[in-house]
């Protein structure tokens, strides 16, 4: 896979996080935003997935002002007994998972499915 | 290798997938964040669907919205839209709450709360006004209608975006009805209601310690206040006084309203029912916490004061309001103009309730404090099955049921009430006045449309439960009402006369049909003064009337008249009363009955031996000047005496009967009993000295372990303020805060005599304060939060720091800070 298409899929793997997440936000649904993901191998794929998920759910908070959102974090983490930062981060961080691990999964997947044509191809001029 | 990575790969998604359903709701974009998104006003348009017009809003400076409409139609949908969109989801919590629903949202927790709003009757008399007003009055039900509606054009607009508290509980707004207001409404009316749980706690305590103790410490009407009634004088209203019966006040107020002449009963029942009675007032408190009328609180009130135009710097009438309430976050009160042709009024409605309820129009300004005459009395049923006895006869009782929680409740009804207790064959009744229907909303949009003296009173007629003390400015005159339904009971007295008095002291004998309610207090005999002669008067909850008023108020549970004595010798004091003065006075946080107190005190204690700590704290006492401010050391001193000598008398005679829980007797009773009983030997062991230095002795010891050096016990340090979340979670409230005042300053924060260190929280104080000067357009006010119940918001409590300061906003002179248009 060239560099090109690699970063390609890491813009459009990025750009269906951001619209799953406004306007279907559920975590599982980054599974779907991995699929671009899938031209990358292996471990990279998953390290991307995590790095693109996480910092792309994260990212939202921006659209709040920042202390508002800390002051919220704050009263939250008062409300469930957690660290305000832990329930800052927790989503993204859940999101993220799904995300590297999902981008794994559509990975092998691919992998499995080109290792096969390549049996079966080299079968076929057996 | 490739295939246990798929699996490892899809089991973490399928966890991971399971564990996100629990944290959905912290997504960033449509999650608990959006509330940080929210905190802001967002000019621009808003469309509401059902208006006739454009309304066009605006939030000023202080956070009070002007809310402009060309009819009042829309302006009530407006109002209803605008005060959804800033407190949904506390309107829809008191409207579960009292409704006795709140099962439905938060489970079995509420469980007993509901049980206990059904007992009490409270939705089923909020049904029952619902359709005497849509019948009675139904223009202004339209009103309310439209309030509904403006209510659920904003749940609709805000489905894709719930308010925080929602997504919090999980749970979706239902849509609003009349009937919600009208819950409120009831759940407010019992808060304020007088009675009901006092008889049941006298009558405790007179089988614990007898006529002779309980008088002593539970006189009719408290110690020390015969100077301060809110109707100057010897209680003649209208003309009218007690004589023209023929009847002597001192021979009505020496007889033992306990007795059988007076309540059917022969006081020797009242030890065997106990029980009964100990079950009656847990089953009518609030378990939600809420409520004032819970009976380990301190006896809480309001204050508010007049001075007529002779009196008054102006020229004209000044009015001073600052009811006291609990204190929540976000409060009870929004803060709103309303305007319209044939209204424009500004000041504090309920969120949850259309219109305003305290505040002025242009030219009328108004306040309200509540009268502490009861309205609920309780009576001793003689049942059999599902039968009772009424006047030789049994009777069916008439059922009310009800669900909660897929279970099936039922409560039972004699001629008198709702049998709110029952041990076998005797059951307790509870006659309360709001099951007469009381168009309140109907009154309160009348006073926000009144034009002049006369016309507010006119609105006032309308006013049944609570009564209430309504302060009354207009350009020229100024005056009172208790406003209100005071039920009457024909009472023989033991020389044969006949009087109609108010309420009881006692439990009544429900079968026997002389001790029924068979009248009420005519509205031109309701306490009242108009322009008072002397200039000026107040009623912060002591004694309405005096003692030869023609209605007795036998069930009168006055405060202890502390706030009343300061306010009352301050305006004496400052003829030409300034608007400044008024502010002063709200401010002032001196304790009368300190001032009263402490010199019996220091003389208990002058011939005491002390180490260096005593006589550094009897020093700080000696020198103290009776203001209880944050850094008071003397208010320290003197507070936590009481709390000893209270714990070595009172409490311990109450806790020697079982009745801990009961309300403790006012700070004026222990005066009284130190200067004219000190060698009781129920009270004071037959000594007020010994039992003061032993008290003294005890507080410095306790204040050293916890605070340490004497000079160290700053008031502020034991006494703080919590303005709760009504949902109970600390982290939604405010505080706490170092607080000053106490139960009897006329700033008052209210605080339960406990020996611990700090105190328990005050929760109930000012919840708002209000200065009006109609004739010159003066206009002051102030509350304890903001328009918003986001807690992140600015105005979630952007009006708190100038409360604390005892400042106020000019209310007709704020800055525009943001525009919208409902359309």
């Amino acid at each position: 896979m060239t560099k090109t298409a690699a970063v390609l899929s890491i813009i459009a793997s990025a750009a269906v996080s951001y619209a799953t997440l406004f306007f279907l936000p559920l975590a599982y649904l980054a599974v779907v935003a991995a699929i671009p993901l899938m031209y990358l191998k292996g471990w990279k794929s998953f390290v991307a997935g995590l790095v693109i998920g996480t910092a792309s759910a994260s990212s939202l908070y921006l659209i709040y002002p920042i202390q508002k959102v800390a002051q919220l974090s704050a009263i939250i983490g008062g409300i469930v007994s957690l660290s305000p930062v832990l329930v800052l981060t927790v989503f993204p961080l859940v999101y993220g998972l799904i995300f590297a691990f999902a981008s794994l999964l559509w990975s092998e997947i691919r992998e499995n499915a080109v290792h096969r044509r390549g049996k079966n191809g080299v079968e076929s001029q057996n | 290798m490739r295939v246990k990575f798929i699996v490892v790969a899809v089991v973490a998604i399928i966890a991971l997938s399971y564990l996100s359903s629990e944290f959905n709701t912290l997504n960033p974009v449509n999650g608990l964040w959006s509330a940080a998104g929210n905190a802001n006003y967002t000019s621009g348009n808003y469309h509401i669907s059902g208006l006739q017009y454009p309304v066009n809003v605006s939030i000023d400076s202080s956070g009070v919205a002007h809310i402009k409409a060309r009819n009042l139609h829309d302006l009530f949908m407006a109002q209803g839209y605008y005060e959804a969109s800033n407190r949904l989801f506390q309107m829809e919590l008191e409207a579960m709450l009292a409704s006795g629903n709140l099962s439905s949202y938060v489970g079995t927790a509420a469980l007993n709360s509901d049980i206990a709003m059904h007992t009490i009757g409270i939705p089923q008399n909020a049904a029952i006004l619902n359709s005497y007003v849509r019948t009675y009055y139904p223009q202004y039900y339209g009103y309310i209608q439209d309030y509904a509606a403006g209510v659920n054009a904003y749940i609709n607009a805000s489905a894709a975006n719930l308010p925080l508290g929602f997504k919090l509980i999980g749970k979706k707004p239902f849509q609003w009805t009349p009937l919600d207001s009208f819950a409120w409404q009831e759940y407010m009316t019992w808060d304020l209601t007088t009675g009901g749980t006092s008889q049941l706690q006298t009558d405790l305590l007179y089988s614990a310690v007898g006529y002779a103790n309980l008088s002593q410490i539970w006189p009719y009407y408290p110690y020390y206040t015969s100077n301060i009634t809110m109707v100057p004088g010897n209680g003649t209203v209208n003309g009218l006084n007690l004589s023209d019966y023929g009847i002597s006040s001192n021979y009505l107020w020496s007889l033992n309203w306990y007795s059988q002449f007076a309540t059917g009963l022969n006081t020797t029942m009242f030890s065997s029912l106990g029980n009964l009675m100990k079950n009656a007032l847990s089953n009518i408190s609030d378990p939600y916490g809420f409520s004032t009328r819970n009976t380990l609180r301190p006896v809480v009130g309001s204050n508010s004061w007049i001075v007529t135009s002779n009196y008054s710097s102006l020229n004209s009438p000044i009015l001073a309001n600052d009811p006291h309430l609990t204190l929540l976050a976000p409060s009870l009160w929004i803060p709103v103009q309303l305007e319209a042709p044939g209204i424009n009024v500004t000041g504090w409605g309920l969120a949850g309730l259309p219109g305003v309820l305290i505040g002025h129009t242009a030219t009328t300004s108004w306040g309200l404090t509540t009268p502490e005459g009861a309205t609920a009395n309780d009576y001793l049923e003689m049942l059999d099955g599902n039968n009772y006895t009424y006047n030789g006869q049994e009777h069916v009782m008439s059922e009310y049921n009800y669900s909660l929680l897929g279970t099936r409740h039922t409560i039972f009804y004699t001629n008198n009430g709702p049998i709110i207790a029952r041990t076998g064959n005797f059951g307790i009744s509870m006659n309360w006045t709001a099951s007469t229907p009381s168009p309140d909303l109907v009154a309160e949009i009348e006073l926000d449309m009144s034009t002049n003296y006369s016309q507010m009173l006119n609105a006032l007629r309308l006013w049944e439960s609570p009564p209430q003390n309504f302060a009354l400015a207009g350009i020229h005159n100024t005056g009172y009402i208790t406003a209100g339904l005071y039920p009457t009971i024909n009472e023989t007295l033991p020389d044969g006369q006949k009087v109609a008095v108010i309420g009881s002291r006692s439990l009544l004998n429900g079968s026997n049909p002389d001790y029924r309610i068979s009248g009420r207090v005519p509205f031109r005999y309701l306490p009242q003064i108009e322009n008072p002669a002397r200039g000026f008067a107040f009623a912060p909850n002591q004694p309405t009337v005096g003692k030869d008023y023609p209605y007795p108020f036998i069930g009168g549970y006055w405060a202890s008249g502390g706030r009343a004595q300061t306010i009352y010798h301050y305006l004496k004091s400052h003829q030409g009363t300034t608007v400044q003065d008024m502010m002063d006075l709200q401010g002032n946080v001196s304790d009368y009955w300190a001032s009263q107190f402490v010199p019996v005190i220091l003389k208990s204690l002058s011939s005491m031996t002390m180490n260096t700590s005593q006589a550094e704290a009897y020093n700080i006492l000696s020198q103290w000047n009776y203001t209880a401010y944050v850094n008071s050391t003397g208010e320290t001193v003197y507070w936590y005496y009481l709390s000893e000598l209270y714990n070595m008398t009172f409490d311990s005679v109450y806790a020697d009967h079982g009745l801990s829980s009961l309300t403790k007797p006012f700070d004026t009773s222990a005066l009284y009993l130190a200067l004219n009983d000190p060698s009781s030997t129920t009270w004071f062991n037959g000594s007020f000295n010994k039992t003061s230095q032993s008290a003294f002795a005890r507080e410095v010891l306790f204040l050293l372990q916890k605070l340490g050096p004497v000079n160290t016990w700053e008031w502020g340090r034991v006494h703080q303020l919590e303005i709760a979340s009504l949902t109970g979670l600390s982290s939604l409230g405010l505080g706490p805060y170092p607080m000053y005042g106490d139960s009897h300053t006329v700033s008052a924060a209210y605080v339960s005599r406990q020996l611990q260190v700090p105190e328990p929280y005050v929760t109930v104080g000012p919840s708002l304060r209000e200065i009006s000067n109609p004739a010159r357009s003066i206009f002051y006010g102030v509350f304890p939060g903001g328009p918003s119940e986001n807690p992140v918001s600015y105005y979630f409590s952007n009006q708190l720091a100038t409360w604390f300061d005892h400042g106020y906003y000019n209310m007709s002179a704020q800055t525009t800070e943001v525009r919208f248009v409902y359309d």
